[in-house]
C-alpha cells in the first residue's frame, strides 16, 4: 500500500503541473511551495513550506540545510515526514 | 468627561516611549495591533490588570489603584533577535524608571518583570513582554480624574 503511494507521488509532484524545483545545493527536488499568510503574536508574515517526497528530503537537517526556491534562499527549520512517503519542509528566510 | 485614567496612562506612556532609538514612532496602545514588517521593531502598550482598594468609609469612595501595564517589545529577524529585544528593553526601562506624568500629575511606575516568547514565521518573531505597576488614586465615581 505504502509502496504504491510512493509510486504515485511523481504524479502529484510533477513540475508539469503545480510542483516546482527547489535546489538543495545543486540537487533539484520537485515539490509544492506554499507561502501563505500567517501570524504569530499578532505579527503578520507567512508560513513557508515545501512538500516533497521523503526520499528527496533525506540529508536535510533543520537549522543548517538551505534550499533555493524562486531565486530566494530558505533555511530548513523543520522536516516533517507523514509516514506515507511525503515530507513537509518548514522554511524560514535564510540570513 | 475625560478618558478613563487607564487610557490617559497608556497615552502618556506612548508619548514617553515614542522616538526611542530602536523603535522610533512604531508605538501602539492596542494589544491587538497586528504588526507588519514595516512596523518592526515596535512597541505595544496595554493595561493587563488592576487591583484596587477602597480607602474611604464614605460614598463615593477613594480608590487606591495599582495598574499592571504591559509594554511589549516586538521584533522579527533571522539573526540578532534577542539582541534587538534586549536593546529595546534597555531603552524602555530607562525611560519608564521612577515616574511618569499623566494629565499633569506625577505617578509612580515600577518595573516588575518580563516574559519572553518566540515563534517561527517567515522570520522568527520575538516578543519581550515587560510589566510595570502604576500606582494612583481616583474617586470611585470618577475613574477619569486622577487625585
Amino acid at each position: 500500500m505504502i509502496a504504491s503511494l510512493e509510486e504515485d507521488l511523481d504524479v502529484f509532484l510533477s513540475t508539469a503541473d503545480f510542483a516546482e524545483v527547489a535546489l538543495n545545493g545543486s540537487t533539484p527536488i520537485s515539490g509544492l511551495f506554499d507561502n501563505g499568510y500567517g501570524a504569530s503574536f499578532d505579527v503578520a508574515g507567512s508560513t513557508p513550506s515545501f512538500t516533497c517526497k521523503s526520499s528527496d528530503a533525506t540529508g536535510l537537517n533543520p537549522g543548517t540545510s538551505t534550499l533555493t526556491i524562486r531565486s530566494s534562499s530558505w533555511l530548513v527549520v523543520g522536516v516533517e515526514a507523514d509516514g506515507t512517503g511525503v515530507t513537509v519542509l518548514r522554511l524560514q528566510e535564510a540570513a | 468627561m475625560a478618558n478613563h485614567v487607564h487610557k490617559q496612562i497608556r497615552d502618556a506612556v506612548k508619548t514617553a516611549l515614542t522616538g526611542l532609538a530602536t523603535t522610533g514612532s512604531r508605538v501602539w496602545t492596542n494589544r491587538l495591533q497586528v504588526m507588519q514588517d514595516a512596523d518592526l521593531p515596535g512597541l505595544r502598550i496595554y493595561a493587563d490588570e488592576e487591583t484596587a482598594a477602597d480607602l474611604s468609609m464614605h460614598a463615593p469612595g477613594i480608590s487606591e489603584r495599582q495598574l499592571t501595564l504591559v509594554v511589549e517589545a516586538v521584533a522579527k529577524a533571522v539573526s540578532g533577535l534577542d539582541d534587538t529585544l534586549d536593546q529595546v528593553a534597555k531603552e524602555v526601562e530607562t525611560v519608564l524608571a521612577g515616574t511618569i506624568t499623566v494629565s499633569g500629575k506625577t505617578l509612580d511606575i515600577a518595573y516588575t518583570g518580563m516574559r519572553f516568547d518566540d515563534e517561527p514565521l517567515d522570520k522568527p518573531v520575538g516578543v519581550k513582554r515587560m510589566t510595570f505597576t502604576v500606582s494612583f488614586y481616583t474617586a470611585a465615581n470618577a475613574p477619569d480624574v486622577l487625585i
